[in-house]
């Protein structure tokens, strides 16, 4: 039996090997190379930020120390991003500035999730007038445009400490950006309840919160990982913009919005002083893209229609490709020869 | 199209009907989500830290005044102003003057009532969102169509690895960018403003930068959403009809799939409303271009409540016509929805 199938289709039971959804997953983004370019790029990103807050937490590095006799200095082996105009080292500052952003950005992500899926579920589950309620419910959150709102949320805390702000933010950030996954969830889950398996959950008097939590959930987390993904590269965004806008966590403590907003006051600063916003910009732009990689990859990887590519198919894909079309010019020579 | 005889026979009243209808019942359903968000304006505005009466009076006045005048004086004022009276109460005296008077309040930092000038506002607003809108139409409808076309071919994958790093731009640094080159290095165009007080430098060149900066920044969005749409409708049936009918590839993509791929871009244009109307703030203040954006920036920095709760109003009224544009424009452009058939 092994050996005919194996004539017919090149493959023997033995080559047969059945994977879990996530080992298929994770083939599939590993062999994505746009998503691991993401992936190494974030890591990096990561990684440069955390070495570079647990540096300065340690050594007790002051981001508030100035010294005008390194005022405006541009990029140099001693000073590889250059120095800003109280003489402080902008590649610290560039660095240490990541730290907010990815504070913010986990927790935010972590707060909309939890709300959106929370929300979403019960949303889909329940039906009928709790439906309706989180669904109004929805539109007015939907209706606060952001940025306005935290310039009003950000006067009524501006005495208060930065601390507080921060999570004043991550509070506004989480609270406005999970209207968008609830829908998704609560679509997801309206045509996952009316499937047998969960006919079979409420014949088998399975309780509610378990016939949610353990069989409706898992369903929708796939997807429910993309969208984290996304809407963490949104966050980082948003709170960039709201630093850049001065709202969010001010002076000594730099962040990337504040650091760009610096060079935006005037047309000399940005033109003289250029290392001082170009770094932190590129910063922020390359770290948001590096998620935006990750959940563009994560997103083909789950979609179980997308063609299965390991390395080696991709290089018979080529070799297939590149055969198909010698053989096409070959016949279009062939055909007109003979006409 | 194909029920052209039907709707023949009708009189234009009852085609309208069920429009007329439907768009009564969303406006009524609109009541309740607007009472939540005024008083959520409304009390946001009011947890302010600062005495909004004190910061109404002119220094110069209450300065040649003793403690005692003065005191008297600020009460006589809190008094007129109104802020004597209950939070409730003064909630529901904003809601008349808001909604019935059309009066929005005054403002402290233009010492004119806001109705005078926030027409001005919005009209500059509108302005440069309306021709950022048009190129990014332009340019994203044919790219992202001939992107799905082509799927996984070379030209696609180059659109998709733009288009995500278009939506990783920050429109701010892009803004910082093209003022460094176009500014900076090429004084080509104006850094700042909406005229030139001298007259000299034309009107438009102040627009340039500022419309290309949400073009830029929408422009990467916008393909992708027309790109999955267009996939989606390439995988229907009907495509694959069709097809089977012999029909040439040009008239299957550009009269049976193109139409129905623009259905999904009416939730493009009703997303658009706010934006349209409200301006950006990030991209107003940059380039001081004085849009709604640019106003509700300068408000906050003279804690102006008269325009903080106007702005907040307006963009969160603007969101919700928008919700009910894109609901209306589904019925107009899909007979499906139209008829009931589908929800």
């Amino acid at each position: 039996m092994s050996e005919i199938s194996k004539d017919t289709k090149g493959f023997s039971k033995e080559d047969e090997v059945i994977l879990s959804p996530t080992q298929q997953i994770i083939i599939k983004f590993k062999c994505n190379r746009l998503a691991m370019f993401g992936f190494w790029l974030f890591a990096v990103i990561v990684g440069l930020v955390v070495a570079t807050h647990i540096y300065t937490t340690i050594t007790g590095y002051d981001f508030s120390y100035t010294d005008t006799s390194f005022k405006n200095l541009p990029p140099s082996w001693e000073h590889p991003f250059g120095t800003d105009k109280y003489g402080r080292n902008t590649i610290f500052r560039v660095f240490e500035g990541g730290w907010i952003s990815l504070q913010v950005g986990f927790l935010a992500t972590f707060m909309a999730v939890t709300i959106g899926l929370t929300m979403g579920t019960i949303a889909g589950y329940f039906g009928g007038k709790v439906d309706s309620i989180i669904m109004r419910f929805i539109e007015v959150i939907y209706s606060f445009p952001f940025l306005a709102l935290a310039y009003i949320i950000s006067a009524v805390f501006r005495d208060k400490p930065a601390e507080m702000r921060l999570f004043v933010i991550v509070g506004i950030l989480g609270f406005l950006n999970w209207t968008g996954l609830a829908r998704l969830v609560r679509g997801q889950i309206l045509s996952l309840r009316e499937q047998e398996f969960i006919l079979a959950t409420k014949a088998l008097g399975i309780k509610k919160r378990n016939q949610m939590m353990r069989h409706l959930i898992p369903n929708v987390l796939a997807m429910v990982v993309v969208s984290a993904t996304l809407s963490f590269a949104g966050a980082i965004l948003l709170e960039s913009s709201l630093s850049f806008l001065g709202l969010s966590v001010t002076e000594p403590i730099p962040t990337w919005g504040a650091l760009l907003s610096k060079a935006a006051a005037n047309s000399t600063s940005l033109r003289k002083f250029w290392w001082i916003w170009v770094f932190p910009g590129t910063m922020l732009f390359l770290f948001i893209m590096s998620i935006n990689l990750i959940g563009e990859g994560l997103r083909e990887a789950i979609d179980p229609k997308a063609i299965y590519t390991t390395k080696e198919d991709r290089k018979n894909y080529k070799k297939r490709r590149k055969a198909e079309k010698q053989a096409a010019k070959a016949a279009k020579v062939a055909s007109e020869g003979g006409v | 199209m194909e029920n052209k005889d039907i709707r023949g026979s009708k009189t234009f009243l009852e085609i309208l009907f069920p429009y007329i209808t439907y768009i009564g019942k969303r406006l009524l359903s609109l009541i309740p989500v607007l009472m939540i968000i005024t008083v959520i304006i409304f009390l946001l505005i009011n947890l302010m830290p600062g005495d909004p009466v004190m910061a109404m009076l002119d220094p110069e006045k209450t300065a040649a005044m003793t403690i005692e005048e003065r005191n008297d004086y600020v009460e006589t004022m809190r008094a007129f102003l109104g802020y004597d009276k209950t939070l409730v109460e003064r909630y529901f005296i904003w809601l008349k003057d808001t909604f019935i008077d059309g009066e929005f309040g005054y403002s402290i930092r233009f010492n004119k009532p806001v109705n005078e000038f926030i027409g001005a506002y919005i009209g500059r607003s509108f302005k440069v969102n309306i021709l950022g809108f048009i190129f990014a139409f332009m340019i994203s409808i044919p790219v992202g169509i001939t992107a799905a076309v082509k799927k996984n071919k070379f030209f696609d994958k180059c659109v998709t690895v733009l288009t995500i790093v278009g939506i990783s731009l920050p429109s701010f640094f892009v803004a910082l960018l093209l003022i460094m080159l176009f500014v900076v290095t090429l004084d080509w165009l104006p850094f700042s403003g909406m005229s030139d007080p001298r007259g000299v430098v034309p009107d438009w060149h102040y627009l340039v930068l500022p419309v290309t900066v949400i073009v830029m920044t929408s422009l990467a969005s916008l393909t992708r959403y027309i790109r999955a749409a267009m996939i989606d409708v390439l995988q229907a049936d009907y495509i694959r009809t069709a097809r089977a009918k012999g029909l040439a590839e040009k008239i299957v993509i550009y009269r049976h799939a193109f139409q129905n791929a623009l259905i999904p871009v009416v939730t493009l244009i009703g997303m658009w409303i706010p934006a349209l109307f409200g301006g950006s703030i990030i991209v107003e203040k940059i380039f001081a271009y004085p849009g709604m954006g640019y106003l509700l920036s300068q408000a906050y920095g003279y804690k102006d409540r008269a325009i903080l709760q106007t702005a907040l109003l307006f963009f969160g009224l603007l969101t919700l016509l928008g919700n009910i544009f894109i609901d209306i424009g589904y019925m107009a452009v899909d007979p499906r929805i139209r008829e009931g058939r589908v929800k």
